[in-house]
């Protein structure tokens, strides 16, 4: 460790210059995103599109915010909810049943283990119908809990987490039983510290799914726009017929915020939580 | 105390009647205006696809609706995305869910709305109140009239014209106001803008490779896509879409991007719209309800002229079809009093007033011929003297089975297969003939499947 020495000054450059080449290419659509939302609807249409032409206004902004179909900012609280309520609930019910699974010890644990597979194995499309119905039947037909209810669990989310927690030697439960460590204690001290990259790698899976989602809503809400997720708004911003890409682009930025806001907040979370892992 | 009690059971017997579904789809008698008395407000939902400025336009005529009705009628609108998404939705909804009482679906999907049992013509409340339908445009109203019965009411309506880059027009010698009306002359007037194309311009051509567009080919040539005259009389079972024709139509197009006189497209219009707008091409075929978009998108940087829907061949003695969608009431699960307030928001919406509104912040045609004769109309058409094509269009378009449209229930896979042989010999240089031929034989098994399924 301590003789290690940084690799040559021709190999920085070059990594630098070839990372700098990376960002610019993924980057690029985010910023012509972003900026295409300010550039005035004229520009826009210009081949190539005169995005940095200097022409920008703020007016794409303001009438997505204003739209009227859709309201943006009910849709916004809407897809929060959402997207936060699912994270919370897939991670903890993903992380108790794959700790069922993992460590307890019962002849059940293969059949449940196959069951929770099947899950994945059913489309979603296939259950969509049965689902809406179960829901209006629930009395839960317009209100918000409809939108995440189907939701809560995944069998997606156990197969991850259990596949994390088969990397914890089985030593270490039979010595922590040894000890007199109940199934709580080991779970919160020892298995949630050493499965944190894959509970980080859910929780930002499901929150980009809650947040993204578009078709659910649109079947469980029928009376009114008061479920309506941010997708569903944004789609509002679209016209039938003749487009206005300004107005889309400024609505599209103005759902990126949070997703941006989770991947550079989440960033140090999922970076320490990978090395981590690593080191274990 | 006493009151909010009645609300409840008011509720759940609305509740009740919707979870067990009425036959009344199927006697077809429409309630009369006396259903809406002695009730408490009756509230209905409204399903559309409308976005943007035209979204806006729609939440501002139903506010108004309610404020007339306040007390008696509640209309909330409910977005459903896409019509596409709508149709998803209402499917969905029809397999036990919640229908709405009203639900605005496009031109293709009319044949599956019939077919679904769940609305009740618009005709039956038409013959119940001797509504009078002189002054809702024929060729529009025709669209929606299945054996001889208006199902649906026409809400917003386009038409497709030819759009052209004046200002790319008159570099190559050729008046704006002498669109080509051709396949022939398309290609000639392409050539002499090929000649003299600018640094923008590069292209005399370029429309989207759009089902819509060939329909409409078909049609402006006096031909029925689809047997029982477009479905129209019966229950159609073959497309035609294998036609001499076609087959020059496609030919034609095939020449043209050949010989670099028309820009390559793919079937989503946005890239059409994109090209016209930028400049990249001086001709394109668009509906109607772009025009505003396009104006502004234009932005001074050129002018824009229209011209008639263009004809395959000379003496083709067709029309173009309308496209749009319409608004259908839901019958299936619905008392008689929310069949009634839906008809009450559907004939305000179709009203002559209502329909000044729409079309002038909409710009889609207005469905009422008095719309037209209004002075706020009238001057919104002169500031806009492109309309006077459509309008001019319309009216020299005779009504009959070819200029209606073919109807089928599964019109918009129909569609899907007659862009997949546009692009099949456009794009990737097939034989026009035998691409349409494999476009027909696949529509044709998906109507056989749709028709099979019904029973039929």
């Amino acid at each position: 460790m301590a003789t290690a020495t940084g690799p040559s000054r021709p190999t920085t450059v070059a990594t630098y210059v070839w990372l700098a080449v990376a960002a610019v290419v993924l980057l690029f659509p985010v910023l012509l995103t972003v900026v295409g939302g300010f550039t005035q609807a004229s520009a826009l249409v210009h081949r190539p599109p005169g995005v940095f032409s200097g022409r920008y206004t703020v007016e794409s902004y303001v009438h997505a915010w204003q739209q009227e179909v859709v309201p943006l900012l009910p849709a916004f609280v809407n897809s929060l909810f959402v997207g936060l309520v699912i994270m919370a609930a897939q991670v903890l019910t993903s992380l108790l049943a794959a700790y069922a699974l993992v460590f307890v010890r019962t002849p059940l644990r293969g059949p449940a283990f196959g069951l929770v597979l099947a899950t994945i194995m059913v489309p979603y499309e296939a259950i969509v119908v049965p689902n809406a119905l179960f829901v209006r039947s629930a009395g839960l037909g317009d209100s918000r809990w409809s939108l995440v209810l189907p939701f809560l669990a995944t069998g997606f989310g156990i197969f991850l987490v259990r596949q994390g927690m088969r990397q914890v030697p089985v030593e270490l439960h039979q010595a922590a039983q040894l000890d007199g460590c109940g199934h709580l204690r080991f779970l919160i001290s020892i298995v949630v510290p050493a499965v944190r990259p894959t509970l980080t790698a859910l929780a930002v899976y499901s929150f980009l799914q809650g947040w993204n989602m578009y078709f659910w809503p649109l079947i469980v809400s029928s009376t009114n726009n008061s479920l309506n997720t941010l997708q569903t708004a944004v789609f509002a911003l679209q016209s039938n017929e003749g487009t206005q890409p300004g107005l889309l682009l400024a609505g599209i930025t103005i759902t990126l915020v949070p997703t941006a806001l989770l991947v550079v907040l989440g960033q140090r979370w999922l970076v320490r939580g990978f090395t981590a892992g690593a080191v274990k | 105390m006493a009151a909010v009690a009645l609300g409840t059971a008011m509720a759940l017997a609305a509740c009740s009647s919707a979870a067990s579904p009425t036959p009344s789809t199927t006697t077809a008698t429409a309630p009369g205006a006396d259903a809406l008395n002695g009730q408490p407000e009756v509230d209905i939902t409204f399903w559309h696809a409308m976005t943007g400025a035209n979204g806006d336009a729609l939440t501002k005529l139903v506010d108004e609706f309610n404020q007339q009705h306040a007390g008696k009628i509640k209309a909330t609108l409910a977005f459903k995305n896409t019509y596409d998404d709508t149709v998803s939705a209402y499917k969905t909804a029809l397999k036990g869910g919640q229908l709405p009482d009203l639900v605005q679906v496009y031109d293709i999907g009319t044949r599956f709305m019939i077919d679904s049992g769940s609305v009740l013509p618009v005709q039956a409340f038409v013959d119940k109140d001797g509504y009078a339908t002189s002054d809702i445009q024929p060729n529009i109203a025709g669209y929606y009239t299945v054996d001889k019965k208006l199902y649906s009411m026409p809400f917003n309506t386009s038409m497709p014209l030819m759009y052209i880059n004046a200002d790319a027009f008159r570099k190559a010698g050729l008046d704006p106001a002498r669109p080509p009306t051709t396949l022939d002359e398309i290609r000639a007037d392409a050539v002499k803008i090929k000649a003299t194309s600018g640094e923008t311009v590069q292209f005399g051509f370029g429309a989207s490779l759009y089902g819509w567009f060939l329909e409409q080919f078909t049609a402006n040539s006096a031909a029925t896509l689809c047997d029982a005259d477009n479905g129209r009389t019966g229950r159609a079972s073959t497309v035609n879409l294998a036609t001499d024709a076609n087959t020059k139509l496609l030919s034609w197009w095939q020449g043209m991007v050949r010989d670099g006189l028309a820009l390559k497209l793919d079937s989503d219009t946005k890239n059409g719209d994109n090209a016209f707008t930028s400049g990249t091409v001086a001709m394109t075929l668009e509906s109607t309800g772009s025009l505003g978009g396009f104006v502004k998108a234009a932005g001074g940087r050129f002018g824009i002229a229209t011209g008639a829907y263009p004809k395959i061949s000379t003496g083709d003695a067709g029309g173009p079809i309308i496209g749009g969608a319409s608004l259908w009431i839901v019958g299936q699960g619905k008392d008689a009093a929310h069949e009634r307030a839906s008809w009450e928001l559907t004939t305000f919406l179709a009203a002559k007033q209502q329909q000044v509104s729409w079309h002038t912040a909409t710009g889609y045609f207005p469905i009422s011929k008095g719309a037209l004769t209004d002075p706020s109309d009238q001057q919104w058409v002169a500031q806009r003297p492109q309309f006077a094509t459509a309008i001019t269009q319309l009216q020299n378009t005779p009504s009959n089975t070819a200029t209606q449209g073919c109807s089928v229930g599964v019109m918009p896979q129909v569609r899907k297969d007659v862009e997949g042989a546009m692009q099949a010999a456009v794009l990737q240089g097939q034989d026009p003939k035998a691409a349409l031929t494999a476009a027909q034989t696949k529509a044709n098994g998906e109507i056989a499947a749709y028709n099979q399924a019904l029973g039929g």
